[in-house]
């Protein structure tokens, strides 16, 4: 007869084992139960395009399942939990599952009580792309706006749009655009900021496709400056359109169509320039109405092929489409506030589907709409939180 | 010879009952206790941030218990809390995130802990003892502008509003400020005596009564927060309403004239 019974024998290993798993507890930490279970919402994309939309007013990101236009969630981003941290822009960077995230602090004026207070300077943020926690971050200059990343070079771009300096001497009025060339080291919060002083209130930027120079629009200066993102040198400056003032806010680099659209809010007008080192205007276009009145001022716009542009249009709401090889205008609609309110990034998937970002009015959740390519009719719409502007699309 | 139904002996063996016990009785008990009173005496000391600066603990702003009626201090009772999926009033979306945020801007300790740290452990084993408690999350709504309150419009209510005042002042104000005109307890020397030290900080003309009114209203709602800076937390709309805070200002005598 054995020593043990075999039914004692198997109770002796599963007492093992589960002394085993507990014996961690006690002398290995990284075996123990885990503290603080991870209890987020995750984001898996399935085989589905994502759309990550970030809420300036309301501190979260949302994240739109786009295939079915249906909200998978949102959750709070930032690292203040009661000031509003302002996130303008996400972008992803999927080969290291992270997510950079722009904090901008837009009422971040410090208390009329408060003596010798300063500007709050701004954040960049590594999230964990699954579930949008913070791995890491990166302080950056005040007022950061708006960021690009390239894929191909790991680099990250920030612009910061501080409308104080362009009250001081002409000198100082140029604003840093910071340039990070290895953007994973922000999630372990190694990365180093590298600043260039570029120009006046630089807003919307974006890399070329191989992430060598990056486009800057400058609405201090009334130009586009183009920068050498691994020597970090201005290779040009050129006017952002044929009529000034332009004033240009919003920019894309189509790397399909070897464009870059820049859109202009006091000049109405969105410029097509080539991908040049100093890029060559192409054409302008403005949308106006059966009078000839001119339209709404031009957001973040798309080229549906080689030829048909779309154009969202704020203040009157609507959208626009143009033919840039003939100059024009294809449609011009407008949209109801339950449509959408203030029209601010048109998004083309690889199915051809179009969506657009309406920011709402910055008190009210705005909306992710889908649009009909051909008759700019909104055709789906998804609710998401206050003030969006711009959604970065994964797709699958 | 009379047999025991076959399938029965062995599911009662004494030794391999004794065997079970004694394995699992050597896991978990003991070892969860100690964790749980390691996180108990960083609820209560200051070990939970690393700076000299720090002169918090988490009972200066929470209950582990919630009472009945709620206590006045700034931050909800934490039983349940390692149930709840929201914090700081849905601004934080996970426990440990809120607990640095605590860490950060009252205890000024920037380090983030991460779940595998010794503190976290034992702070998450003595949270997850409190349960269940409340798996809801707490209202936490900041008030964000900042307007005149109102006084009493008579003697009377005026007189009523100052011992209001005062029972609030010991429930809310004298853990951090210690007693009122003299600062007796309070918490260090960094925190100032109230009024005097606040109204000494903000003095006349650049500070008109009104305006000193203002500036401990906001102190109150704000605490660190919106522009103002300092460690203080601030006290939100369910935790104080604007009748009590101005019930404090009474207290105080802050009355803006």
């Amino acid at each position: 007869m054995s020593l043990l019974s075999r039914f004692e024998k198997l109770l002796f290993v599963v007492a093992a084992t589960i002394a085993a798993g507990c014996s961690g507890s006690t002398s290995n930490a990284d075996d123990s139960p885990l503290a603080f279970p991870h209890r987020r919402p995750t984001f898996e994309s399935e085989g589905r395009r994502l759309g990550y939309v970030a809420n300036r007013n309301s501190d979260t990101v949302s994240v739109l399942d786009l295939d079915a236009m249906t909200l998978l969630g949102s959750v709070p981003v930032g690292r203040d939990p009661v000031d509003i941290d302002g996130p303008r822009h996400i972008v992803l960077d999927s080969a290291n599952a992270l997510a950079y995230l722009v904090l901008s602090y837009p009422f971040s004026i410090p208390s009329v009580h408060v003596q010798g207070a300063t500007k709050r300077p701004s954040y960049v943020q590594a999230l964990n792309l699954f579930d949008l926690s913070i791995a890491g971050e990166l302080r950056v200059d005040p007022w950061a706006v708006e960021l690009a990343f390239s894929p191909a070079t790991g680099r990250l771009a920030v612009s910061h749009a501080d409308e104080s300096r362009f009250l001081q001497p002409a000198e100082e009025r140029r604003a840093n655009l910071v340039l990070v060339d290895s953007a994973s080291a922000i999630a372990t919060n190694d990365a180093q900021a590298n600043r260039l002083t570029l120009c006046a209130v630089p807003n919307a930027l974006a890399f070329d496709s191989d992430g060598s120079r990056v486009f800057v629009a400058c609405t201090g200066e009334d130009s586009v400056a183009v920068v050498d993102s691994a020597s970090r040198t201005v290779l040009s400056r050129v006017p952002a359109g044929a009529t000034p003032p332009s004033q240009p806010y919003a920019l894309v680099v189509d790397p399909i169509h070897d464009r870059l659209l820049v859109s202009n809010k006091v000049s109405r007008s969105v410029s097509v320039f080539d991908l040049e080192d100093t890029p060559n205007l192409l054409s302008t276009h403005r949308a106006v109405d059966e009078q000839g009145a001119f339209l709404g001022y031009p957001m973040f716009s798309v080229l549906l092929s080689d030829s048909v542009l779309a154009i969202p249009l704020q203040k009157p709401d609507g959208a626009s489409l143009f033919d840039v090889t003939t100059g024009e205008q294809l449609l011009e609609v407008q949209y109801s506030d339950a449509e959408c309110v203030h029209p601010a990034e048109f998004s083309l998937t690889s199915d051809s589907r179009l969506r657009l970002v309406c920011e709402g009015d910055q008190y009210h959740p705005g909306q992710v709409v889908e649009v009909d390519p051909n008759t700019l009719a909104v055709i789906a719409s998804v609710p998401v939180e206050l003030y969006p502007e711009r959604m970065t699309i994964l797709e699958p | 010879m009379n047999r025991m139904p076959r399938h029965t002996p062995r599911y009662f063996s004494p030794s391999a009952a004794l065997l079970g016990l004694c394995l699992l009785s050597a896991c978990s008990a003991p070892v969860a206790q100690s964790e749980v009173d390691e996180g108990s005496r960083l609820f209560v000391g200051k070990a939970l941030s690393q700076s000299r600066l720090n002169d918090y603990n988490c009972a200066v702003c929470h209950d582990a218990v919630a009472s009945n009626p709620p206590s006045k201090k700034a931050g909800g009772a934490l039983a349940g809390v390692t149930l709840r999926t929201s914090f700081w009033g849905g601004q934080v979306a996970d426990l440990l995130g809120s607990v640095n945020a605590c860490r950060e801007n009252f205890m000024a300790d920037n380090r983030p802990l991460s779940p595998k740290d010794e503190p976290a452990r034992a702070l998450y084993a003595y949270l997850a003892s409190l349960e269940p408690g409340n798996s809801e999350p707490i209202p936490f709504t900041i008030v964000t502008t900042i307007d005149p309150l109102p006084r009493g419009d008579t003697p009377e209510a005026i007189a009523d509003a100052e011992r209001r005042g005062q029972d609030l002042y010991a429930q809310t104000c004298m853990t951090c400020h210690g007693t009122m005109h003299d600062g007796l307890g309070r918490l260090s020397t960094r925190v100032p005596i109230l009024p005097e030290e606040t109204l000494a900080e903000h003095p006349p003309p650049q500070y008109t009564p009104r305006v000193q009114r203002l500036v401990f209203t906001e102190k109150i709602r704000h605490g660190l927060f919106l522009g103002y800076g300092g460690v203080m937390p601030p006290f939100s709309s369910e935790v104080l309403s604007d009748a009590e805070v101005s019930d404090l200002l009474e207290a105080l005598g802050v009355i803006g004239q």
